[in-house]
């Protein structure tokens, strides 16, 4: 009764621990099917406990129905065994193909069994007997045997994994089930019919191949130690004792094996949030450092446009560049090479190591087939780690090792490949892609420096020649004229003086003195227009207040400077340029031809132009009359050019009034103004 | 019935199982050879037919169970002019090495279209002809219950139904293999099957008929016949009737089954889950019936005189 009694509470515990853990999450395949077990604990333990009252001796009108309800809930817990065995299997891993003919396979003897065990019915002993004996035989043996397999394949998955707790649990538990399928599943009440009749409990054994006889003697050919009867003349114990130790064993492996598999998980689940968080640590350090990279590589391009927009010499650009992008990109050397005048030789013009960077001079060709082969075919190219060593030889000058990894980009000039840069380690450290790219992004400047260069020095060219035009005509029309008039004024002079007329003599070489003052004040406002000149370190209204203040100093003229723009004048370049050559232009004609004896400059901001206004208070003149002067002409052409507008106000004695008119910059062209500048 | 009977029906009903399966494959071959590419109809057919070469060899090895010196049994042939049970074991070899050189040439992919043809043929006459020498057996005037003509046909319609209803399960196991293996063109090959379902649950529904109005003349017969009849008669109705009821149960439900699964899920298609468990479940019960009828054709049989 106890034995009865304490088997009840093992499988009643393992169907109320399996219920408590049915709301638990988790992935082990077991999970899924805990209803079942749980259902599975429930009934049999619900069974077991009424053997106990049948054992205690129950009333006898009780007997009856509790011995038919018993067999009711054996098969019931047997059939959720079962349920159970097939669902914790099925969970796992997925089986090969071919085993889905494995139930057309075992169709033929399961009908063969099921009809064999439903032919035993027919026979005068109580319906209870045959319920217990193939509830055990089709659902216990077959669901233990299910679930003990299951368990050892879980074994097996978990001992993979490393949880070697969990395993060793479902490896306890799949035995515990297996033992189950043996002393519950196969050893049954004797029976007149096998298998029934040759492995019973009850130490009957009848040959049931030949006929229904029974008989009280053993002549089961089972091996000796796995005899019933055996066991218990060694042991003493009933198969009842070991029903109650497979209970138990099954109980307490799968209920610990489910309470070690949550502290695995929950430990699993904090490695888990560890390992995240060191992600998101290695994530916000690697933004970090992006964004130091990018700010690197913006500093830089910035550096680099500023000294090209300074006008700096191209070649320190170029040594910039070449230093810059190997400190960035971590190389070992970085070299820069232009195809020479003829085109036939690639030179190094400079390059870049961990010591030094140097221009070449003399120049030094090029002999690497992958640099040579990059400025032919204008593709970049970037080592894979496969090429042959001596494709890799001649490409650092300097490192006494040979090159283990470079990228070379090409220079390309509207399109036409004119050099290359390359960038090598000697360390067996290969460049990414991204190097490649920013390398690229070097190039790109390489090729801006040099294109701004020759730009410079080709405008400078120009501006050279058109002063010196403009200078010839200044002569030819000022200083030159006054040369020969001077000279016929000796002459005449010369005629005077031999005639003795002391008092034209005297008259004329008044005149003559006039004549040089008013080309010397040529000469000097000449000089004083070439010597002023915009540059980075004075801004234009600074520029044009000593221009004003000297013309003033030069002329005798009062002249008055009114700037009333507060802040930076923001002009493009061009515009500036010819708002000095107006205003030059300007106080030539007033000093020439006004007999003005003051002069306003008045620089001022209204909407969204700068406006210079220049008034004087001489002569005039009539506006009919000067649309064809040329000088006029010149300076509204000079502010049309740069999107300006240019007007004249004069009239006879009054004065004349020249407004001139400059669109400011918008802000966004103002900030690229300012980089391009910078 | 002891142990060492139920191996009569155990061959008995494999074998007629396995005849009606081949007849029912080789009928569906010779329908759909015309819309299928030699490769496709291979397919269809090969692992069924290792199936029934199988059934059929685990029903030879059945049968020997039931004889005291199965060593000896290839000597039963030797009366094959007066005895209708070594033409049964004839015309059974006969059968097996038909089906067995068709599985053969069909795993090896050898011969021609009209020889497999013809050869499949001849398998189905030499099986019908083993059907008919197994049931001439039973046909003795000592054993009343057994002398009718309702024990042909019986023979006959368990081949029948139980074929249809095998076949159902092993063509729709081999489809959901061959759509696992991703074999070939899985859209034809579902077409001809949900079509053989179609016939084959058709089938299986007309014999569940045929099988309950056999039972009805077995029963009517025998309460005709008086005598011994009546006594087993007797055991039918009295002690056996719980199985009686359980096989006409059985087999109604799982004739069903099937055709419930085929009308929606192959023939209205209103739904589409899998086939193979309804139709494996389907076929289990109708089996069980069938076994089930066997067993109380042996049992209620009475000998007359010594």
């Amino acid at each position: 009764m106890m034995i009865y009694f304490f088997t009840g509470l093992c499988f009643s515990g393992l169907g109320l621990a399996a219920y408590l853990q049915l709301h638990h999450g988790g992935d082990l395949p077991l999970r899924k099917q805990l209803p079942w077990l749980a259902a599975f604990g429930l009934t049999c333990g619900a069974a077991s406990w009424i053997d106990m009252f049948l054992a205690s001796g129950a009333p006898q009108s009780l007997a009856g129905s509790l011995a038919i309800l018993r067999a009711a809930m054996q098969a019931l817990s047997g059939l959720l065994l079962l349920k159970f065995g097939w669902g914790i299997l099925d969970n796992l891993t997925p089986l090969p193909a071919w085993t889905i003919f494995i139930p057309g396979v075992l169709i033929v003897p399961i009908a063969y069994a099921i009809t064999y065990a439903s032919t035993t019915f027919i026979t005068p002993s109580p319906i209870e007997i045959p319920v217990d004996i193939w509830s055990r035989y089709f659902l216990y043996l077959p669901g233990s045997i299910l679930a003990g397999t299951g368990f050892l394949r879980e074994w097996n998955i978990e001992r993979k994994k490393g949880y070697t707790d969990v395993a060793n649990l479902m490896m306890g538990a799949g035995l515990a089930f297996l033992f189950e399928a043996f002393v519950v599943g196969l050893v049954v009440p004797a029976a007149p019919y096998g298998p029934a009749s040759y492995y019973n409990y009850n130490r009957v054994a009848s040959n049931a191949f030949i006929a229904d006889q029974s008989s009280p003697v053993m002549t089961s050919m089972l091996t000796a130690w796995l005899d019933y009867a055996e066991v218990l003349k060694t042991t003493g114990l009933p198969i009842e004792f070991w029903r109650m130790i497979s209970a138990f064993a099954v109980t307490f492996f799968v209920v610990r094996g489910l309470d070690v598999f949550d502290a695995t998980q929950n430990r699993q689940f904090r490695a888990l949030q560890v390992e995240r968080d060191q992600a998101q640590e290695a994530a916000f350090q690697a933004q970090i450092v992006a964004r130091q990279t990018a700010e690197s590589w913006t500093d830089a391009l910035v550096s680099i446009s500023r000294q090209i927009a300074a006008l700096e010499n191209v070649d320190d650009i170029l040594q910039c560049i070449v230093q810059m992008a190997r400190c960035l990109l971590g190389a070992d050397f970085i070299g820069l090479a232009i195809l020479n005048e003829e085109h036939s030789v690639l030179e190094i013009k400079c390059y870049a190591d961990n010591q030094q960077t140097v221009m070449v001079s003399p120049p030094v060709a090029v002999v690497n087939p992958l640099i040579l082969g990059v400025v032919s075919s204008s593709h970049e190219y970037l080592t894979r780690g496969d090429e042959a060593p001596e494709m890799l030889e001649h490409v650092t000058l300097t490192c006494d090792k040979a090159a283990s990894s470079m990228a070379v980009v090409p220079l390309n000039l509207e399109s036409h490949p004119f050099g290359a840069l390359w960038m090598a380690r000697c360390e067996p450290l290969p460049f990414s892609e991204t190097d490649a790219i920013w390398l690229e992004c070097m190039a790109d400047q390489v090729v801006i420096a040099i294109q701004h260069g020759l730009m410079t020095a080709q405008l400078q060219s120009l501006s050279i020649v058109e002063e010196r035009g403009r200078i010839a005509r200044d002569m030819h029309d000022g200083l030159a004229q006054v040369l020969g008039y001077l000279n016929l004024q000796l002459q005449t002079l010369d005629a005077l003086f031999k005639q003795g007329k002391l008092t034209s003599f005297q008259s004329e070489l008044e005149q003559m003195r006039q004549a040089i003052q008013v080309a010397n004040a040529d000469v000097r406002e000449n000089i004083l227009s070439l010597r002023t000149t915009l540059s980075n370190e004075k801004s234009l209204v600074s520029a044009l207040g000593e221009y004003f203040a000297e013309f003033g100093v030069q002329t005798g003229l009062d002249v008055a400077f009114i700037n009333d723009v507060e802040g930076n004048i923001n002009l493009s370049s061009v515009a500036e340029v010819q708002l000095v050559c107006i205003l030059q232009e300007a106080l030539t004609n007033v000093r020439k031809h006004a007999h003005a004896s003051h002069i306003r400059v008045l620089i001022s901001k209204q909407d969204e132009d700068i406006v210079m206004e220049i008034s004087d208070d001489g002569i005039g003149f009539v506006m009919h009359a000067a649309k064809l002067s040329f000088g006029l002409q010149t300076m509204r052409e000079r502010a049309q050019s740069a999107g300006g507008e240019f007007e004249v106000h004069s009239i006879p004695d009054q004065g004349t009034q020249i407004e001139c008119r400059f669109p400011c910059l918008k802000p966004e062209k103002l900030s690229q103004h300012s980089l391009a500048l910078s | 019935m002891n142990l060492r009977e139920w191996a009569l029906p155990v061959y008995t009903v494999l074998m007629q199982m396995a005849i009606g399966g081949f007849a029912a494959l080789w009928i569906l071959r010779a329908a759909v050879k015309v819309r299928l590419e030699r490769a496709e109809l291979d397919r269809l057919i090969q692992n069924p037919l290792i199936i029934l070469f199988t059934t059929v060899v685990v029903a030879m090895i059945g049968s020997h169970f039931h004889l005291s010196r199965p060593y000896l049994s290839f000597l039963a042939i030797l009366n094959f002019r007066s005895s209708w049970l070594s033409r049964e074991i004839v015309f059974t070899v006969l059968t097996f090495s038909v089906i067995a050189s068709l599985s053969l040439l069909q795993v090896t992919h050898r011969g021609r279209e009209p020889f497999l043809s013809a050869l499949g043929w001849v398998g189905i006459a030499l099986g019908s002809a083993a059907i008919y020498c197994m049931s001439r057996i039973y046909l003795l005037p000592t054993q009343v219950s057994w002398n009718t003509p309702i024990t042909v046909y019986t023979f006959y319609s368990t081949a029948v139904l139980l074929g249809s209803m095998a076949m159902a399960a092993i063509l729709v196991i081999n489809q959901k293999f061959l759509e696992i293996h991703k074999v070939g063109d899985a859209t034809v090959r579902a077409g001809v099957v949900r079509q053989a379902l179609c016939w084959l649950a058709g089938i299986a529904f007309g014999m569940l008929w045929v099988v309950v109005a056999l039972n009805v003349f077995m029963v009517l017969s025998l309460r005709s016949a008086g005598g011994i009849a009546q006594i087993s008669l007797e055991l039918l109705l009295g002690l056996y009737q719980p199985l009686w009821i359980l096989r006409l149960l059985v087999l109604l439900v799982g004739v069903g089954w099937l055709v419930e699964t085929v009308v929606t899920n192959v023939w209205k298609r209103t739904t589409s889950r899998d086939l193979t468990m309804p139709v494996y479940i389907a076929c289990l019960l109708v089996m069980i019936g069938e076994i089930l009828g066997r067993f109380l054709f042996y049992a209620t049989h009475v000998k007359m005189g010594i």
